[in-house]
């Protein structure tokens, strides 16, 4: 069977910069600047594809920014890239943001392949909306959600953010009961950080957040409602009808390998993480000397070759991921899943126990009513999901 | 070397008032270093010492002086230490000088160090000559503060000169009146030796080095020594003064000398300051007057943060102690802490000194328990224990009663902040003795008060309700019975060892919901609520509740940006690092000194 991967593709590029956002993009560009990187962006696909054109692709993503402002033409370079490589129906993700959405462009995606939208809502609150920074209504979002509805999506997640600012318990009830009247397939809840850097950082502090325990009823609504209309959990922040999980993001959880292709983009394969460049200059630099075809089957990614061929092109790594890393991701990222992990298939990809490793801490968790053990697989209950972030942090050796 | 020239003095001032300034200048002026050879304060040669601008251990330097009158003279210039906790050694070496050069600053006038520095140079009947520094600063007022000199003191300063350290105004004025008004030394070079030790160091190389004033006879390379206290014996070495930041060797040390002695002694306890040297085959009849044994007057339990790191810590203190005969240690184990030490010093900044000492020079990270007294135990059974360490308060049932050490305190403040100052002293059980006026707008309040309410953070206090105005100088004046009880902290139900203290049982309460309300704000949430309480005799008197974490979740996390995500719970991770693990809740070591902070609002 061959190694599989997902592909992750970075469009960076936003209408506006949303108050809350810390993710790389650049608001209001030009035609000739998007068409710039995407030059770069597919050149570096087709690259990576070859690279890795011994494997399987399992799932792609397309996030941002906002892909769905890329108009038909831009976006038909990144699909034609694609086809070829791609066999079978596999999940392919593409994220929207209301109000960029039209029925030229869902038809043209639907017809590319695009088989799962993930539609960036946040609020159902105007007055919420606007203090985001979004570019949108909840109007405008439920004539982009009609849209791809109507051009035949059936795989469809939005994205919610609780504990806004001044936000109240009622309001995001309220959100709530809006979005699952429209019966999506997915939903991704989250709740608000402030990142530095943001105008929400400067803008807000503690005082201006809902308090812990508005901001706890508002998590704990989510997943009695959620649960309540046939939606389960599957991770910390995701929930799906069955069949609906995201196969793209469980990659991410379950450690498999899966290469971020554009700007700033994170990757993990075969067990070696690295990054693309956050700057923009030196990605559309490098992409022309990317090494490509014949040269690469020279390089091998444990050998010294590695660091002058990707040394331009990757801000971060490549980082051999050792052994103990390995373990302390396998943990940290696959408790995030309900399920948790299989503590036979750890003893086996690690060869090595996993009592002896953390069976005393193990217990104590388990006793203290965080972690719970069923045969082989070991999970975090409800109370150890709420503080998961200190029950995690113990899983680092 | 003809006596008559010779000139041995010390400088006394309040911090701040250009002691060390005015000491560089002299060195400068008397043309025995180049300006190139000059540290910014040659007085002062610890990193420690010079950021906190004060002089801490005592040092000398000998230099010549060329005076109008065409003669050379030898001057042994004697630094003393600048604060109340190192009073003793402060009255050594003023009994190694013949007279004194008290500075005052122009803008400032006398404070209450000075003036307890002055009364001690005058029990010592050295001859003390009043200088007004600062004199160019805009604010400088020498009439006044000659006035305020002649007032308080009583000494004659209408003709002191008027300089400027800092800017080498008048200096040479100085100069000429060390030669006019500190009288040459007296003494006989053919007496049996008979030495002051007021001060001694610990060289890898040379052993100890004794900082002496020879009082009668002489010493130099194998004569055989006896320090008269201790009773240690030893052959000299080496005898020799002091270069600027060197020792110079010289063939003898005779009557009216100060200078130094090696004799591969291997420990400064062996040299204590104040003893006094003699030749072991020709000793002198009486050891000079004013020798006592040093006393720690402050304890605190120091540990590693690392419990690994209990040998360094040992071997550190072992060294510091070869410098430092007034540091005390000796193990002792805490449930909470693992192993330690209990530490005595001389006071509170002799503590601050040696904890930074030891986390600066031996890159240790300590935990330090509060510093504590010495209590007297009496018990039922007749038995009396000087209590060193909270945690070891017998019994109650077994306590017959309980003594404390009090002290006399001298405060000289500004009449607008009398007041609040007298306020301070009233809550921290202050007896009140005495108020005069000393000049019309400054006043000299008598308080005695108990060390215990002092040691903590009283100095702070007082410098901020008199918004530094206030100067204040103690000494130890006895023990008296009190009503004193042991104040308990428990954590999750079990008491903290090194958390408990002594206090008088009135402010028990007020103490313990402070200690309750402070530790909560230190200690963070656990997976479950952690009760905070405070006990005497077993029966809580406050209580906080540092609540459950209920939620922390990291609700994005996005992509394949995982090393984030790691950094995040690394994060997490190192803070736990940082804290003492007490049954099952994590301690932050900062915790351990929360007492000291109570009156910080």
């Amino acid at each position: 069977m061959k190694n599989k991967f997902a592909l992750y593709i970075h469009i960076p590029y936003c209408i506006k910069k949303c108050n809350y956002c810390d993710f790389l993009s650049f608001p209001g560009c030009s035609s000739v600047d998007i068409n710039r990187y995407l030059a770069a962006l597919t050149e570096e696909i087709k690259c990576g594809l070859d690279f890795y054109s011994g494997y399987e692709l399992s799932s792609i993503f397309i996030g941002g920014g906002t892909p769905s402002i890329l108009e038909n033409s831009q976006l038909d370079l990144i699909f034609d890239g694609l086809h070829k490589s791609i066999s079978g129906e596999i999940e392919i993700t593409m994220e929207c943001n209301p109000g960029t959405v039209t029925k030229q462009k869902a038809a043209f995606w639907h017809a590319g392949g695009i088989n799962r939208i993930s539609m960036g809502l946040q609020s159902a609150n105007d007055d919420e909306l606007k203090m985001l920074g979004r570019i949108h209504t909840y109007e405008d979002f439920l004539r982009s959600w009609d849209i791809i509805s109507e051009e035949g999506f059936c795989n469809r997640s939005i994205d919610l953010i609780s504990g806004l600012p001044y936000q109240t318990v009622s309001n995001y009830s309220e959100t709530l009961n809006r979005v699952l009247a429209l019966k999506p397939e997915h939903i991704s809840a989250y709740s608000l950080q402030l990142e530095e850097g943001t105008p929400f950082f400067e803008t807000y502090g503690e005082d201006d957040l809902p308090d812990a325990d508005t901001d706890r009823k508002m998590y704990e609504l989510t997943d009695s409602k959620l649960s309540g209309q046939g939606y389960h959990r599957y991770e910390i922040s995701n929930y799906a009808r069955d069949g609906f999980e995201s196969i793209h993001n469980k990659t991410y959880w379950q450690r498999g390998n899966y290469l971020g292709v554009g700007l700033g983009a994170a990757s993990m394969m075969d067990n070696i993480r690295f990054s693309n460049t956050r700057n923009m200059v030196k990605y559309l630099e490098c992409h022309t000397g990317f090494v490509s075809g014949d040269n690469m089957d020279t390089v091998s990614w444990e050998s010294d070759n590695l660091g002058t061929v990707f040394r331009e092109r990757y801000s971060d790594g490549p980082e051999k991921l050792d052994k103990k890393s390995q373990m302390e991701e396998y943990m940290f990222l696959g408790l995030r899943l309900i399920q948790g992990i299989d503590i036979d298939s750890f003893n086996s990809e690690f060869g090595t126990d996993f009592d002896t490793l953390f069976g005393k801490k193990v217990k104590k968790l388990i006793d203290e009513g965080f972690l719970s053990r069923q045969g082989n697989r070991l999970s975090l209950t409800k109370a150890g999901i709420d503080v998961s972030n200190i029950i995690l942090a113990e899983f680092l050796l | 070397m003809d006596k008559s020239k010779i000139r041995n003095f010390c400088i006394i001032a309040h911090i701040d008032h250009g002691k060390s300034t005015l000491a560089d200048r002299i060195i400068e002026q008397t043309g025995l270093l180049t300006s190139r050879e000059m540290q910014a304060q040659i007085l002062d040669n610890m990193d420690l010492e010079r950021e906190r601008g004060i002089t801490i251990k005592s040092q000398a330097v000998r230099i010549v002086y060329k005076a109008k009158n065409g003669e050379e003279y030898i001057f042994n210039l004697i630094d003393t230490p600048g604060h109340v906790d190192f009073n003793y050694e402060v009255s050594r070496s003023l009994a190694a000088c013949d007279g004194a050069i008290l500075v005052v600053d122009a803008a400032q006038g006398i404070e209450a160090q000075t003036l307890a520095n002055v009364y001690l140079a005058l029990d010592h009947d050295l001859d003390v000559f009043p200088v007004i520094n600062k004199i160019d600063l805009p604010s400088a007022e020498p009439q006044r503060v000659k006035d305020e000199i002649e007032d308080v003191i009583g000494i004659e300063a209408q003709d002191a000169p008027l300089i400027s350290a800092k800017n080498g105004i008048g200096i040479e004025d100085v100069l000429e009146r060390i030669v006019t008004h500190v009288p040459a030394p007296v003494g006989d070079e053919k007496a049996p030796l008979k030495a002051l030790i007021f001060d001694s160091v610990y060289d890898s190389y040379k052993g100890v080095i004794i900082f002496c004033r020879i009082m009668d006879g002489t010493v130099k390379k194998g004569t055989t020594i006896k320090m008269m206290a201790t009773g240690a014996t030893a052959e000299v070495v080496e005898v020799g003064y002091f270069g600027a930041g060197q020792f110079i060797p010289c063939d003898e040390l005779a009557a009216g000398m100060v200078g130094y002695i090696t004799a591969s002694i291997k420990n400064v306890k062996d040299t204590m300051v104040g003893d006094t040297v003699t030749d072991l085959n020709n000793p002198c009849e009486q050891p000079l007057p004013g020798y006592k044994q040093v006393t720690s007057m402050v304890y605190c339990g120091v540990y590693p943060a690392d419990g690994a790191k209990y040998p360094d810590l040992r071997d550190a203190l072992e060294k510091l102690q070869l410098n430092d005969a007034s540091l005390f240690y000796e193990p002792e184990t805490s449930i909470a802490l693992g192993f330690g030490f209990r530490c005595g010093f001389l006071g509170l900044l002799h503590l601050e000194i040696i904890q930074e000492r030891l986390e600066r020079e031996y890159n240790l990270d300590l935990v330090t328990t509060a510093p504590s007294v010495i209590y007297k135990v009496h018990k039922t059974d007749g038995e009396v224990i000087e209590l060193t360490n909270p945690s070891n308060l017998p019994d109650p049932s077994t306590i017959e009663y309980m003594e404390e050490p009090i002290v006399s305190a001298e405060i000289m403040v500004t009449k607008d902040f009398v007041g609040s100052i007298m306020e301070l002293c009233q809550e921290r059980r202050g007896r009140y003795i005495s108020m005069e006026y000393i000049e019309e707008t400054r006043a000299l309040l008598k308080y005695e008060l108990p060390l215990n309410e002092i040691i903590y953070d009283f100095f702070d206090a007082l410098k901020s309700r008199s918004r530094g105005y206030a100067s204040f100088d103690y000494e130890l004046k006895g023990y008296e019975r009190s009503e004193l009880v042991k104040l308990d902290i428990l954590i999750n139900k079990e008491t903290v060892d090194a958390l408990s203290f002594i206090v008088h049982a009135q402010s028990a309460y007020e103490r313990g919901r402070k200690m309750c309300e402070k530790l909560k704000e230190e200690i963070p949430r656990h997976l479950f609520e952690i009760p905070i309480q405070a006990a005497v005799g077993g029966k809580v008197i406050a209580r906080e509740t540092v609540k459950a974490v209920r939620k922390d979740v990291l609700a994005k996390c996005y992509g394949g940006d995982i090393s984030r995500k790691k950094k995040l719970l690394e994060k997490q991770k190192e803070g736990k690092k940082r804290m003492r693990q007490v049954g099952n809740v994590e301690i932050p070591q900062k915790a351990f000194m929360s007492v000291l902070k109570l009156d910080e609002e």
